[in-house]
């Protein structure tokens, strides 16, 4: 008998201006101890499912029909109350968030000893006792110490360890988990996915993992439900849904999914046009380089000055992309920015076109912004929520004085034609726009002033995977039609793969391998790559879904 | 002011579970639904309270642009026959104690109320958001020191405050105005510079340096125009405090002389005659009383508007 069993589950928001269905129709079962995905793109109702399951819906959420069972009984219609018994005991959930999923106030074993408390599992001393085996399973080094720690002094896969002690504390047979892993570094993220496998061997416990990475569930699961727009379109066993995927959706969403296609690397850039030899060969290749870059943060209260960004050096072929990939903190972005001269280096030199730029300032460095611009990995914050998009993208124009009214407006006009975006755009307003829309105004206001280098911070990682892919596959034209070198600053391996010629792998502020993407990626040097590399979720897809 | 703080915090953006709405194909024109959008705003709510504030204050201004539409008496000259009547058919509100009628009086002080509450504010709101903005978008000693001088401000009780600039400038209704808003300036300033601060250090502030915006040019275009919505929720509510410093400093006698019809003037008259015709203290009052509390709900509405589109 399935230990989970829902049944044509339909949710509805309320809002003002009436209910808004997001949830249709929805009918799974989940086996003891099976390990099932769901995965969907932002809005596909994935998240509402699960909060459903255990009565977590939002204030104005409701279920509408369908029936949720949970071993003999139908728990859709439950009160609050009684949901709170099977809540922890007999369905576990890890939040998304490992920030703000702990009480910064109250230490680690309280906030885990008060499921075992609510649920009268024993006196103060068992609790605690009970706490440090969780914290000590989940694989926390130290777990005594742990346990008087506040949530601040934890790194985030610890706290994300933490929670997952939260969910298996009472032994539940069922464990859901929300994006568990999504915020977290790809070493991590491993980590704590093996972790999950494991707890699930020794307990016997099922576990329902509700994620947009699509490679994550290839890799990690038995049973795949695909979502999209509230409803499931596709389910069955992950190895055939990867290997032959039944519905349209699914199949644009594995193409799309970067680490899943076949292992390929860019061609060679071919010469952007021919040119003399001698004037070619007097010219340096290269259009930006750094050499022996330091970058020091102010230590607080005379602390010794923090060192984000040392001794990076790495150089960018004309046309090309480079990428320089690492985790959080590894400071690639520090690196970024100071590229685009947004940060002042506190050593080494940058040059763009064999200037150098590192200590320009005044109306020099505003000058240097018509050759070098910087893309941001966040369009619903990179955008002023005031202006037109028209004015956004005349902005640089405008700023350099070039042009006239109308040259500047038939300008904005030709740009937001380059990035694929419909005319009537340019009388909206951000607002009125998606993510991935946004992105591409971002990208056109960068071109504004025709610069040759674009800076791309994570600049298409808030992006679901098949906007990522459109997003991309206009980066790689623009490329090509104007001859824009990149610097394509990222923390996701099978993208960096995708799109980039180079690369520069950083961990601890400094460079630990270069090379072109092939070497990197084939045949890694550097321990710290290797391990990365091992990490990328899906690398091993294949073969395993089957087996596990 | 705290209270003004908490209304207009921003709301979550309107976003879907990890952080992103689907694109639809570039092809079609149609945009995503719109959560936080304006139109469906303007839709939804037609509240009956701020549609009877915005009615106050459209009467109170009528008032005050043209008094003689809605009295035929005079509100300097009485007749002494007439004096202390009460409330009734030909005077609605009575009238004082030299027979002049007291809603005629009411009606023509509110152009001095109005106007100095108008002044006041544009006052404070003008060079607080000036000293803001600069503190804000320059920092450092600038900062520190418009910093010490908004304290310096603030540590000084309001009202003893218009009252020592009243005298260095003389008495009278401009003066009074100008007094109140000096009061207010530390207010405003404050509030702009964590606006500042906060717009400042958004992505497309930076992203307008970077795209080769001089300072001035960014702070206007950017900075400006989107830390402006909570100081204007503000400028209301200080529109209503405005109205009631001043009637103080006219009851105190510092404002309009006499027989100006001040509404604290009025109220200060009736205190003599409190015991036998309370209606020449109470119905000015009143009318201070509902005119503050029009100003501070539509206050409470721009402020929520303001957190609103901020976000969207």
């Amino acid at each position: 008998m399935s230990l989970l069993n829902v049944n044509n589950l339909s949710v509805s928001y309320r809002t003002r201006v009436g209910t808004n269905r997001v949830v249709h129709d929805v009918s799974f079962s989940i086996e003891p101890g099976e390990f099932v995905a769901v995965v969907g793109e932002s809005g596909s109702g994935k998240s509402t499912t699960a909060h459903a399951l255990i009565g977590l819906l939002a204030e104005n959420g409701r279920v509408d029909a369908g029936s949720i069972r949970l071993g003999n009984a139908d728990i859709a219609g439950w009160s609050e109350k009684r949901l709170r018994t099977i809540r922890g005991a007999r369905v576990g959930l890890v939040p998304q968030d490992p920030t703000s999923s702990l009480d910064p106030v109250k230490t680690i074993g309280s906030q885990l000893g008060e499921v075992l408390r609510i649920h009268k599992r024993g006196d103060r001393a068992a609790v605690r006792a009970r706490t440090i085996e969780l914290l000590a399973r989940v694989g926390l080094s130290n777990p005594e110490l742990r346990a008087s720690q506040y949530p601040h002094e934890l790194s985030g896969g610890m706290r994300q360890r933490v929670l997952i002690a939260g969910a298996i504390a009472l032994e539940p047979e069922l464990i859901i988990a929300d994006e568990a892993t999504s915020a977290l570094d790809v070493t991590v993220q491993r980590r704590i996915l093996d972790l999950i496998d494991s707890l699930r061997d020794e307990f016997g416990m099922a576990v329902l993992l509700v994620t947009h990475d699509l490679a994550v569930a290839a890799e990690r699961s038995q049973r795949l439900l695909v979502m999209q727009s509230g409803r499931i379109v596709e389910q069955g066993l992950t190895a055939e849904v990867v290997a032959n995927p039944q519905s349209a959706y699914a199949t644009t969403l594995l193409g799309n999914a970067p680490s899943l296609g076949p292992v390929t690397f860019r061609p060679a850039p071919s010469p952007l046009f021919v040119r003399d030899a001698a004037v070619a060969a007097s010219e340096s290749p290269y259009v930006l380089s750094a050499t022996s870059l330091v970058k020091d943060f102010p230590g607080g209260r005379g602390a010794a000055p923090f060192r984000a960004v040392d001794d990076v050096s790495f150089a960018v072929r004309r046309g090309t992309t480079h990428a320089i990939v690492g985790e959080s903190g590894s400071g690639k972005t520090t690196t970024a920015r100071m590229v685009v001269r947004l940060e002042r280096p506190t050593s080494g030199s940058i040059a763009i076109d064999g200037e150098d730029i590192a200590s320009l300032k005044g109306e020099e460095l505003r000058q240097l912004r018509r050759r070098v611009q910087l893309v941001y990995q966040n369009p619903f914050a990179s955008l002023d929520p005031r202006q037109s998009i028209a004015d956004i993208v005349e902005e640089p124009l405008r700023n350099f004085g070039l042009g006239s009214r109308q040259e500047r407006a038939a300008r904005a006009a030709e740009l937001i034609d380059r990035v694929a975006l419909p005319s009537s755009t340019l009388s909206r307003t951000p607002s009125e726009l998606s993510g991935g829309q946004r992105q591409r105004v971002a990208i056109a206001r960068a071109l504004a002033v025709g610069p040759k280098t674009l800076v791309l911070d994570e600049a298409v990682s808030a992006l679901d995977v098949t906007v990522q892919a459109q997003i991309l596959a206009l980066l790689d034209t623009l490329q090509r039609d104007l001859g824009l070198t990149y610097l394509f600053i990222s923390h996701d391996l099978s993208v960096v793969r995708q799109v980039s010629d180079t690369v520069s792998v950083m961990s601890a502020g400094r460079i630990v391998e270069t090379g072109t993407v092939e070497q990197v990626f084939l045949t890694p040097q550097h321990e710290y790559t290797r391990e990365l590399l091992a990490a990328v979720p899906g690398t091993a897809v294949p073969l395993t879904g089957a087996q596990r | 002011m705290s209270a003004i703080t908490t209304a207009i915090t921003p709301s979550a953006p309107p976003v879907t579970d990890s952080g992103v709405l689907l694109e639809p194909s570039p092809s079609s024109a149609t945009p995503p639904t719109d959560p936080g959008g304006r139109t469906r705003r303007r839709l939804a709510r037609v509240q009956p309270g701020l549609v009877l504030a915005w009615l106050v204050v459209a009467v109170v201004v009528a008032w005050a642009i043209a008094p003689g539409l809605f009295t035929g008496f005079n509100p300097v000259s009485g007749t002494p026959r007439e004096r202390l009547l009460p409330p009734g058919g030909e005077h609605w509100l009575g009238t004082d104690e030299l027979g002049r009628d007291l809603y005629a009086r009411i009606v023509y002080g509110a152009v001095h109320s109005l106007l100095g509450a108008f002044l006041a504010v544009t006052v404070g709101f003008f060079v607080g958001n000036l000293l803001g903005l600069v503190a804000g978008s320059v920092g450092g000693f600038v900062d520190a020191v418009v910093g010490r001088i908004v304290d310096v401000l603030l540590s000084i009780p309001g009202l003893l405050l218009s009252l020592s600039i009243i005298i260095l400038l003389g008495f009278g209704t401009v003066n009074a105005a100008i007094a109140v808003g000096v009061t207010s300036v530390a207010a405003f300033a404050r509030l702009s510079r964590s606006e500042v601060l906060r717009v400042r250090r958004s992505d497309y502030v930076e992203a307008a340096f970077g795209s080769g915006g001089r300072f001035w040019s960014v702070l206007v275009r950017h900075v400006l125009p989107n830390s402006l919505g909570p100081v204007l929720a503000f400028t209301a509510l200080q529109f209503g405090s405005a109205i009631i410093a001043i009637s103080t400093l006219g009851f105190l006698g510092y404002g309009a002389p006499p027989p100006t019809p001040e509404w604290g003037l009025l109220i200060a008259e009736g205190r003599n005659y409190i015991a036998t015709s309370w209606w020449i203290t109470t119905f000015p009052g009143i009318v201070v009383i509902i005119i503050v509390l029009a100003a501070n709900r539509i206050s409470q509405s721009a402020g929520r508007r303001s957190g609103g589109r901020k976000t969207s």
